[in-house]
């Protein structure tokens, strides 16, 4: 509403006006009263001159006139011509009346009547009709008009002249000039009129008013510039200093203000006051400012910091990431994890597995054959998890392999490498472990168990746990004894290592799978081969668990122990040999209920590998070795020749002409065919100088069986 | 091995028993030769009692066949082992001699 006014000019705006209706309010009012009162006083004065008048004139009717007739006198307006005469009181009226006008107050007075005798005494404007008509209604109250009289404001009085006295009333009645002969005493017989003129005292009474409201104006306006002055002083400026200090305040720098001088500043009141507050004010907020300044800087370092250090964190954390996925990688690799990892090896069949759980666990397993006819199997279970678990796991295999490979028993095995652990053991870890050495020939296990979960033996229709929970953990007491036990494992039946990954395994609502359902699943799993064994209990414990976070590795071993090679012969490079060879197969077949084709077939493609290594695969004339092996194990038939001849692959062999006429068909090169034709499997390696060729077929049985079983499982 | 032949009219039936190998394969190559040359052209190989043959033994029979055909004669086999008849369907030589029931059948084909 006021733009950008100073305190004083809105003051000023607004109070100028105020004073300025109010001055015109009392000059109007004022104004207003002095001019009635005026009129008033003037309307009293004209009454008083006209009673005045009016007295002369009764008492000039009462006691001069009746003496005139007493002295003979007469009456007349020609009185100052004619000796014995005497004024009319009409006359006597006018006289007075020119007498009054004469006294130069500008007053006139003057006798009138709508009756009059002298003509000059007749009715002459508006205003004096209108008073007599009001005289006649009420002849008590005088008829009183402001009027303008050549040029001069005026005011007019008229006031009855009623007929006081019975001369009065019988000269004018017999008065042969008047025009009304039948008046009564007391009757309205004329009107006595004042005029006085009133611009001399409005002029008067303006000119005081003038003054006054000059003087209260100025008045006014003094009070006004005092306050306006004392304004300035006490608000206006003090404010400006304060409002100046704040711009000053604002345009510094927080450094500049904080040694901002303090300029001085009025003392005592409220702006005072508020200079005083803003000081502390400006203070506070530079103290703030610099606090807050000051936090800005250590916190944007901070951040710097704490970027630098995130950045730093997250690399570190990658490249962890990433050395601990290498780390899980090679943990997993140095597990032997190709099956059958002895596919030469008939007499046994081995399968593990691990799956790891989310975090690095420290399960293992193992196995290696010390020599032949020694198997060694192992699982083991590190306490803890991640990287140190890792560590102490892949030391841990090292140590057992290295240490069984040395032909020891199994409890010198666990007891030599407990030994090497515990001193550098500050991480205080242990392993558990099961050691197991399967003596292929007799099926016999020996094995020692530090501190793990008792294996199963299955087949049949058996489940036997292979010892019994015993020995303590490698890794703990530096001087602990392991027993060595035995357990005899008869051809089909398969060992079971596990870590309690599995038996522990959680449903969703925490429940074990428990080592009672584990041995209800091994029981029901008991004929199956190992592969096909590990791989359905794994699926069980993942059905069950299905939905839980595995919360451990789950590892397993199994081994099945398959009877030892039925036959092994060593025949010279001799034909007559193949006889002996024909005698035994035949005597081995009898011997193990092998049917006729499938003893022919072998016999046939064994026939036909050593003709042909008797008859060219010599390049002298010496004695040779020729050795056969032939096993039976999980209806498989094999057998595998050995000789050194020179370097022979019978499976590079070019395929015979079949289907010529009889006089174009080459003769030879059907052995090979045959053998191919008649076997299942042939491989063929050079090792160590000598040829060996390994044939294999499923018995015809089983073949038939499986066949049958694949026709199922195909619809 | 044992050879046996009797004569069944024109047919000369040579019946072989046990194993034929390559320590036996030569005896019967020489003794089918014998027939030949003796003047035999139907010959009928009886292998009631074979027991075993290898590709020795297939080789014997294939030379005397070649030998028969180029001279015009005929050769059949009878009677033969299941196992034995596998060996010869391996080795493509149904395509080559035919293969009858018993030896009177066979004769009788190859009787002239």
């Amino acid at each position: 509403m006021f733009p950008n006014w100073r305190i004083g000019t809105k003051l000023l705006v607004l109070t100028v006006p105020l004073i300025a209706a109010a001055t015109l309010v009392a000059m109007w009012t004022f104004s207003r009263l002095n001019a009635e009162r005026l009129q008033e006083k003037l309307k009293d004065r004209a009454h008083s001159i006209a009673n005045q008048v009016m007295a002369d004139r009764q008492y000039y009717g009462a006691v001069v006139v009746p003496r005139v007739g007493e002295l003979k006198g007469s009456l007349g307006t020609d009185y100052r011509d004619v000796h014995g005469r005497f004024p009319l009181p009409a006359t006597f009226v006018r006289e007075v009346s020119e007498q009054i006008a004469r006294s130069g107050d500008g007053y006139t007075t003057r006798l009138i009547s709508p009756w009059p005798i002298n003509k000059e005494m007749g009715l002459r404007d508006a205003f004096e009709r209108e008073g007599f008509t009001s005289l006649a209604h009420s002849p008590g109250d005088p008829f009183v008009r402001t009027d303008t009289v050549e040029g001069r404001p005026v005011i007019r009085v008229l006031m009855a002249d009623v007929a006081s006295s019975t001369s009065c009333v019988s000269c004018h009645n017999a008065h042969p000039q008047s025009p009304k002969h039948d008046f009564h005493l007391y009757d309205v017989m004329g009107g006595l009129e004042v005029i006085i003129p009133t611009d001399q005292y409005l002029a008067e009474s303006r000119q005081d008013m003038a003054i006054a409201l000059g003087g209260g104006l100025f008045l006014c306006f003094l009070v006004l510039g005092i306050v306006s002055i004392g304004t300035q002083w006490t608000v206006t400026r003090p404010l400006a200093q304060i409002a100046e200090r704040m711009a000053q305040f604002m345009r510094q720098r927080p450094d500049e203000q904080a040694s901002g001088q303090t300029p001085e500043l009025p003392r005592g009141d409220e702006a005072a006051y508020l200079a005083q507050s803003f000081s502390k004010m400006a203070s506070v907020i530079r103290s703030q400012q610099t606090a807050l300044q000051e936090a800005n800087t250590s916190l944007e370092q901070r951040v710097q910091e704490r970027t630098a250090e995130l950045r730093r964190t997250t690399a570190e954390k990658e490249r962890i990431g990433s050395e601990l996925r290498i780390a899980s990688e090679i943990q997993k690799s140095i597990l032997p994890r190709t099956f059958p990892p002895f596919p030469d090896r008939t007499d046994f069949e081995i399968y593990a597995t691990t799956i790891p759980a989310l975090e690095m666990g420290g399960d293992f397993y193992d196995f290696f054959l010390i020599d032949d006819k020694r198997l060694g199997v192992v699982i083991a279970d590190v306490s803890g998890k991640g990287v140190p678990a890792a560590i102490f796991m892949a030391v841990s295999r090292s140590l057992i392999k290295a240490t069984a490979l040395a032909s020891v028993s199994p409890s010198e095995c666990l007891e030599h490498v407990n030994r090497l652990l515990c001193p550098d053991n500050e991480s205080a870890m242990f392993v558990t472990v099961f050691y197991g050495i399967l003596h292929t020939e007799s099926g016999e296990l020996e094995f020692s168990n530090g501190g793990h979960n008792v294996p199963y033996v299955i087949g049949g229709d058996r489940l036997v746990p292979v010892g019994t929970p015993s020995g303590m953990a490698l890794g703990i007491m530096d001087d602990v004894r392991y027993q060595t036990s035995r357990f005899s494992l008869t051809a089909g039946e398969t060992l079971v290592l596990y870590t309690d990954g599995v038996t522990e395994a959680m449903d969703a609502q925490g429940r074990l799978f428990s080592a009672p359902r584990f041995e209800q699943t091994l029981y029901r799993l008991s004929t199956q081969r190992p592969i096909d064994l590990l791989t359905k209990v794994v699926e069980d414990v993942q059905a069950f668990s299905s939905g839980a976070l595995q919360a451990d590795d789950i590892t397993m071993l199994a081994l099945r122990y398959r009877q030892p090679a039925l036959l092994e012969l060593t025949l010279a490079n001799r034909s007559s040999e193949l006889q002996r060879l024909a005698s035994e197969i035949e005597q081995f077949a009898q011997n193990h209920r092998i049917p006729d084709a499938d003893v022919h077939a072998l016999s046939l493609a064994l026939d036909e590998v050593i003709t042909n290594t008797i008859s060219y695969g010599y390049d002298d004339q010496g004695a040779h070795e020729i050795r056969v092996r032939l096993t039976l194990a999980d209806g498989r038939l094999s057998a595998e020749v050995e000789d050194d001849g020179r370097p022979f692959d019978p499976l590079t062999a070019p395929q015979p002409d079949l289907t010529s006429a009889v006089e174009d068909r080459p003769v030879g090169g059907l052995g090979i065919h045959l053998v191919r034709s008649l076997m299942e499997q042939v491989d063929y390696r050079r090792e160590s100088g000598k040829n060996h060729l390994i044939m294999s077929k499923r018995l015809s049985a089983v073949a038939q069986a499986e066949m049958k079983a694949g026709q199922h499982g195909n619809h | 091995m044992e050879i046996t032949e009797r004569k069944a009219g024109d047919v000369c039936v040579v019946s072989i028993s046990g194993r034929l190998d390559s320590g036996t394969s030569d005896s019967l190559g020489q003794r089918l030769h014998q027939l030949i040359d003796r003047g035999e052209r139907r010959l009928v190989i009886d292998a009631e009692k074979l027991d075993y043959i290898s590709s020795t033994g297939l080789r014997v029979l294939l030379v005397a066949a070649k030998h028969l055909k180029a001279i015009d004669g005929r050769i059949v086999l009878s009677s033969l082992k299941p196992h034995i008849l596998e060996v010869f369907e391996i080795a493509g030589f149904k395509s080559i001699f035919p293969i009858y029931e018993n030896t009177d059948q066979a004769a009788q084909q190859i009787s002239a």
